[in-house]
């Protein structure tokens, strides 16, 4: 970027104005399109696009873990999300720094309960893996890549099984009906970067004034100053909070952040339900709908 | 015939990109090209060709590869490859739902084949033809194209047959795999064929990529 460029930019992040009309606080819009197989979608968030891909086999669970069982999340960063990255050392980075946050965000904030993927203890137990592939890289990775991930267990169900004398049948989804995953929470990772007026100086003695920005584009991604994400669900629960380097930060204005988080997450975790809703209603076999015998327990 | 269902430049990073639909496999495409080749991809006189094919679970094992090795023959016969000395063509592909049908690769890589030509397009990359492909299965003696899984499963022999175009007419033959058991004959009928079938479709791709290409230049001279 040039340094014109660069300091234009500056400059209007300080006034509050973003290259593509939104306020410092606003995300940009966020769409979930669900694919024909559960688990499958693409997520959106502005220009920036991933797919995810959810699935699940039964293997052999770890032996220091008998009673649980596995959960992987692998995302890949290749040349069709940016040219840039088919370099490895540039790709590296970004790559490391992603799979730790949503490592974090979502396995250690136990947002799927791996106790329910055992099948007999110590033997058998399911994995689930998500394959997430980002397509068009523009900026906020972790956020997008979260919602994804999220969102892609949510709307996946695996086969249903039984046990019999100790062996696992494993019957198809057209002979019984796949059970959804149990997810305890949803965790949603938002992303401020901020930037300082003054100089590296001022900022460490309190004179600078620091402005944040929600949701950056690479653009504004690439002169950012310091970053900060944070994890919350639905309930008001702070799963994570990450802020490796960059400038100082008072702690008042991480409590105001946390609070712009909060309304972030409820606006997507009511997104993310409604299509998960509006699918299954879609999916809902109108033969098997009136011959079913029991009332509807919502 | 059914047509596949196809988009070009939804990606924005990239030179040019493409999705494609047929039956139940989707394929994501992308070409990123001419850029700067590695040192080891550098060829003196003309350009190098990258393929990567990914996988919709996992990490690409010996299928994509064999795929990949595919793809790129044809691509190698079609990419006017002297325009652009010393440099490299990326083309990277997502498969985002595979075939239901198992037994081959054959229509994913049918999907794989008209997905890069139609971001090649986008990607404006000069070309020495126009290529399609078709996919046709031979099950209790008639010729299907376009099959259902069901109908993969229950053929006894599968081919894949894609063609150069040149004036809107199948030229030469770029590229065919067949797997199963068939006769010479047969193979030749699948052939003569899939003239026709290119030749019909190219007709309806081509529609959409004049006024594809009408609306990208909107500055016209």
């Amino acid at each position: 970027m040039s340094t014109n460029e660069h300091q234009f930019l500056l400059k209007a992040l300080e006034e509050g104005l973003r290259l593509d009309g939104r306020k410092p606080m606003q995300m940009r819009p966020l769409n979930i399109e669900v694919g024909p197989d559960y688990g499958q979608m693409l997520v959106t968030l502005g220009d920036a696009k991933v797919v995810v891909r959810i699935s699940s086999e039964i293997v052999t669970p770890y032996e220091d873990r008998p009673f649980e069982g596995i959960f992987q999340v692998s995302s890949e960063l290749d040349g069709m999300g940016h040219p840039s990255f088919n370099e490895a050392s540039h790709r590296q980075e970004e790559e490391v720094m992603l799979s730790r946050l949503i490592e974090k965000a979502i396995r250690r904030s136990n947002a799927l309960d791996l106790e329910s993927l055992c099948i007999i203890a110590g033997q058998k137990c399911w994995s689930v893996r998500a394959d997430v592939h980002i397509i068009d890289y523009d900026g906020n990775m972790t956020d997008i890549v979260c919602i994804g991930v999220i969102a892609g267990l949510l709307h996946f169900k695996k086969p249903d099984i039984s046990i019999r004398n100790g062996t696992v049948i494993l019957h198809d989804m057209s002979e019984r009906e796949p059970v959804p995953l149990s997810v305890l929470h949803i965790p949603i990772c938002v992303t401020f970067q901020i930037y300082s007026s003054g100089s590296m100086e001022d900022n460490v003695k309190g004179d600078g004034r620091e402005f944040v920005i929600v949701d950056a584009t690479l653009k504004e991604e690439a002169l950012t100053q310091g970053t900060i994400t944070l994890t919350l669900n639905s309930n008001k629960e702070l799963c994570q909070m990450s802020k490796s380097g960059g400038i100082n930060l008072e702690v008042d204005e991480i409590l105001s952040l946390t609070n712009e988080a909060q309304i972030i997450v409820d606006d997507f975790t009511k997104y993310i339900k409604d299509t998960i809703k509006k699918d299954e209603e879609l999916r809902v076999n109108p033969l098997q709908k009136e011959l079913q015998v029991v009332n509807s327990r919502e | 015939m059914v047509l596949p269902e196809y988009q070009t430049s939804l990606l924005n990073k990239v030179d040019g990109s493409s999705t494609i639909s047929i039956g139940e496999v989707k394929v994501i495409c992308s070409v990123t090209g001419p850029i700067e080749a590695k040192p080891r991809q550098e060829l003196p006189t003309q350009c190098a060709i990258e393929v990567n094919i990914r996988p919709e679970v996992g990490v690409g094992s010996t299928r994509e590869k064999n795929m990949e090795d595919k793809l790129r023959v044809v691509l190698n016969g079609t990419i006017n490859k002297f325009q652009y000395p010393r440099q490299l063509i990326q083309v990277h592909l997502h498969i985002i739902s595979k075939s239901q049908a198992t037994e081959n690769n054959l229509k994913d890589l049918h999907a794989c084949i008209n997905g890069a030509y139609l971001a090649l397009i986008d990607a404006n990359i000069s070309l020495l033809s126009s290529f399609l492909s078709t996919y046709a299965v031979i099950n209790d003696d008639r010729l299907i194209f376009n099959p259902t899984s069901e109908q993969i499963q229950s053929s006894i022999s599968h081919h894949l047959v894609c063609f150069d175009i040149k004036s809107g007419r199948a030229d030469e033959l770029l590229f065919v795999d067949s797997v199963g058991e068939f006769t010479e004959g047969e193979l030749m009928t699948v052939l003569d064929q899939s003239i026709e079938e290119i030749e019909s479709m190219n007709k309806i791709v081509r529609k959409t990529i004049t006024e594809k290409v009408s609306r990208d230049y909107i500055w016209k001279y």
